[in-house]
């Protein structure tokens, strides 16, 4: 658009190519030329602008300051304002007001002078640069609410980025350890070697694969965190490695809990261990009580009969024989417990689980005893071996025998039930059976004819320190189902028939190597 | 009627136990009778039959401590020695709270045993003597007519002739005569006697 | 016996309402000590100087029940037991005993006692059997 001493029609061609908004005006302040950017800048059509004061695009503020500008320089040749930038808030024709970064310079040669303005979309500008910053500043976000530490460091190893997790970690802030080196400055002295060699073998690596170690770091009050480590290699374009980012996670707490863990579990085997000692001393001393009274008994018995005149001969070999025969029972207990206490330590054999089964048969039945029970055994006369540790095996059974007569009601009820009975029957009665599955593995059960498990308690009965006994630690049962699981079997219950509990776990079958 | 012979009774499931101790007591010159169980014991004991019980504490079945309670219900006084294999002070302290004779732990020695069951048969002897008295004098206070009781009850308490008269509002020559009838069922030869018979009858507080 | 017990201040100095009275016999020792130091929280309890003392003391009607603590050394406790089953035919007598002695628990039993309690493992079955003879 021309304007009577305005620019030439290829001038103007080439302002509406450029992007910034570009007004032309004399020093009268009128405006002579317009381009297109300066159009959708304010509003106005070119046509509607040139001749019109420049006036018409300022704030109210920047009018007197404007004039004053133009005034000055006409008169005095001094310039506030030429040849450099500053922001100006100016108007859209619609009245709203906008920041632009504006630019004046006066045209060569241009007399009256002319003066050209370049008025730069400000707004466009700050928003590019507010997004930078945003996206920094999510960066910043990103690391610093990370739950893991962030670290990186150069090639020479010194830290050049850490987040507010590491720095929580370190209990340092980042003046204290930007450009320090990262080994030195913060890993436990044991752990440098461990430490220098990952950051050496990520270096050397060409993978992007992450890599993995765990050392200590030692924090400013001197107290070491144990950090499981993820590291890559950061590279630039030319894929050469410029230092390493790490991601740590601090597992102290959690070592800390899975060693208490660890031996807590130790300790409920130590008590369930003593528990069932405990438990076992009654049977076990009875059991073993029971021959030796017999014994000194007939020894007794011998010596008042042998003292009387007309001694009966074979009553007395008969006794004798009885001493004999009596003596052995007491050794064969004493075999059998000690078979079962013996082997502290864990070993896995292949074996005959109805022998396992025979082998604590007789203090499994003296706590029958106890509980005025009686004790049947079911084994398949054929099974495949099993690969167990027989010890923990039997444990497990006791525990299991252990709980069903437990379970089959009180002193009272058994009273009750015992006088409906004839002589010979024990009122409760608890069965170890064996069988193999379908798939040719080895099914163990202990079943009992008590009240069963309810729903809620069947969810329950394998956590640790539950118990439906009035006496009961609530270990036996967890700490049996730890051992089972150990066997990579699983201890279960289901309903047994036709009523009380069953509990069951199955064995794999020991596969024979072929020769 | 003649006494009937004491018999040993022995029970406990353990075949060797029960043998062995058939043999000790038969070796004392001592009539034994063995079983193997407390159920088949109850089956077949007359409570008449003296003598005494010599009781395994934990069998199959029905407990020797559930036996005993058994026996007390059916009024049965045999004294019990209690024998086992692994007792403890609990076990021996309810033992004795529900009147066991004793308690004894296996093994035992040969004299350990037959002092005990020589004590328990004494103490068995006793134990009818003194039945039969209560159960003579209870025969004799049944033959009381009420105003006799009343009488009776009032004279062991230690009362006079004339505070008797008083308390029941009848004449002393009343109460003298009542007083004699109850001296006469009762066969009471003094008032002292009168008195000892009347504690022997009355329940232990 | 009772009636000259004369000179039991619990008697007569107008607490005889809640007055319940413990008797502890037993030679001075640990045991004693411990057994006397469970029972401060009941009511009242003596430790009469001597056997004689304590039967005599036994017979006043606020005494709840005879703890005999430990061995006698002037007499065997079966025979202080005895003595004092017949002085005193309904009142408890609670006798403590090493643990396990199931002969000592049953020859005190015979001779009259109320019940045994072994000691250690725990002082709790002799607060129990106490506070039931108080009630």
């Amino acid at each position: 658009m021309r304007h009577m001493g305005g620019p030439t029609s290829d001038v103007l061609a080439l302002l509406d190519a450029t992007f910034d908004a570009v007004v032309i005006m004399d020093d009268r302040g009128r405006i002579t030329a317009f381009n297109r950017s300066a159009e959708e800048m304010f509003g106005y059509r070119a046509a509607d602008a040139i001749g019109r004061n420049v006036n018409m695009l300022m704030t109210s503020a920047d009018r007197m300051a404007h004039d004053d500008h133009v005034r000055r320089y006409l008169v005095g040749g001094e310039s506030h304002i030429l040849g450099k930038g500053r922001d100006v808030r100016v108007r859209h024709r619609d009245g709203s007001e906008f920041s632009v970064f504006l630019s004046v310079g006066r045209i060569p040669n241009s007399n009256p002078p002319q003066f050209v303005g370049y008025l730069h979309d400000n707004s466009l500008r700050r928003k590019a640069l507010a997004t930078l910053e945003h996206e920094r500043q999510l960066n910043r976000l990103y690391l610093d609410l990370a739950q893991v530490m962030l670290v990186a460091t150069n090639r020479a190893g010194a830290v050049q980025l850490v987040n507010q997790r590491a720095l929580r970690v370190l209990r340092v802030d980042d003046a204290q350890i930007i450009d320090c080196n990262w080994v030195d400055a913060c890993v436990a002295p044991e752990d440098r070697g461990i430490a220098r060699n990952a950051f050496r073998a990520l270096l050397m690596s060409g993978s992007d694969e992450p890599q993995s170690c765990e050392y200590h770091v030692r924090a400013s009050d001197g107290e070491d965190r144990f950090i499981t480590w993820r590291g890559v290699a950061l590279r630039d374009v030319n894929n050469v490695a410029t230092g390493v980012m790490l991601s740590g996670e601090d597992i102290t707490d959690q070592r800390r809990a899975e060693t208490e863990a660890h031996r807590a579990l130790e300790r409920m085997n130590n008590v369930s261990r003593l528990a069932t000692m405990g438990e076992m001393a009654a049977g076990i001393s009875h059991e073993l009580n029971q021959p030796l009274a017999a014994i000194a008994n007939y020894a007794q018995a011998c010596g008042r009969l042998l003292r009387m005149p007309g001694a009966d001969v074979p009553e007395i070999s008969g006794a004798l024989e009885q001493i004999a025969g009596q003596a052995l029972r007491a050794g064969e207990i004493i075999r059998r417990i000690r078979s079962l206490v013996r082997n502290e330590d864990v070993r896995r054999e292949s074996q005959d689980i109805n022998e396992l089964i025979r082998e604590v048969h007789t203090l499994l039945a003296s706590d029958a005893r106890v509980h005025d029970g009686r004790l049947e055994l079911d084994l398949a006369p054929v099974l495949p071996k099993v690969t167990v540790d027989g010890v923990q095996i039997q444990q497990v059974l006791m525990n299991l025998v252990h709980n069903a007569f437990e379970a089959q009601g009180t002193d009272a009820a058994r009273l009750e039930v015992a006088r409906n009975l004839d002589g010979s029957g024990a009122a409760f009665e608890v069965r170890i059976a064996t069988r193999p599955t379908d798939a040719g593995d080895v099914e163990v059960s202990v079943s009992d004819l008590g009240p069963g498990l309810a729903g809620e308690v069947e969810q329950k009965i394998f956590e640790p320190f539950f118990t439906t006994k009035p006496t009961g630690t609530g270990l036996g049962l967890a700490i049996s189902r730890s051992i089972i699981k150990a066997h990579e079997a699983r201890l279960g219950y289901r309903a047994n028939q036709p009523r009380g509990a069953c509990f069951y776990f199955v064995l794999p079958a020991h596969m024979e190597m072929p020769r | 009627m003649k006494d009937l012979p004491q018999i040993v009774y022995v029970v406990d499931d353990d075949d060797a136990v029960r043998d062995s101790l058939r043999l000790l007591l038969k070796s004392a010159g001592l009539a034994c009778e063995v079983h193997s169980s407390a159920q088949e014991f109850l089956a077949t004991y007359d409570a008449a039959q003296p003598g005494c019980l010599v009781l395994d504490v934990r069998m199959p079945g029905m407990s020797g401590l559930e036996m005993q309670q058994e026996l007390n219900l059916r009024g049965a006084t045999l004294p019990v020695i209690f024998i086992t294999g692994h007792g403890d002070i609990p076990m021996a302290v309810e033992a004795m709270q529900h009147g066991a004779f004793d308690f004894l732990q296996k093994p035992f020695r040969d004299q350990e045993l037959l002092d005990r069951v020589q004590r328990a048969l004494v103490r068995d002897t006793e134990n009818r003597v003194r039945l039969r008295h209560t159960d003579r004098i209870k025969e004799r206070l049944a033959t009381l007519s009420p105003r006799e009781r009343e009488v009776l009850d009032l004279v062991t308490q230690g009362k006079a002739n004339k505070m008797v008269a008083g308390d029941l509002g009848v004449s002393q020559r009343t109460v003298e005569i009542h007083r004699a009838h109850v001296m006469q069922k009762m066969e009471a030869g003094s008032l002292a006697e009168l008195v000892r018979m009347m504690m022997a009858v009355s329940p232990r507080p | 016996m009772a009636g000259s017990n004369d000179n039991d201040g619990a008697a007569h100095d107008g607490t005889t309402q809640r007055a319940r009275i413990i008797v502890v016999a037993g030679q001075s020792s640990q045991r004693t000590r411990e057994v006397l130091n469970t029972l401060r929280g009941f009511t009242h309890v003596i430790w009469p100087p001597s056997l004689a003392a304590a039967l005599e003391q036994t017979g006043s009607k606020d005494v709840a029940c005879l703890v005999i603590a430990d061995d006698l050394h002037e007499e065997p406790v079966d025979e202080f037991l005895q003595e004092a089953r017949e002085l005193h035919r309904n009142l408890p007598i609670f006798v403590i005993t090493d643990p396990d002695d199931v002969a000592e628990a049953v020859s005190a039993m015979r001779h009259g006692a109320t019940a045994v309690i072994e000691i250690p493992p725990s002082y709790a079955a002799l607060r129990e059997e106490v506070a039931r003879a108080i009630r």
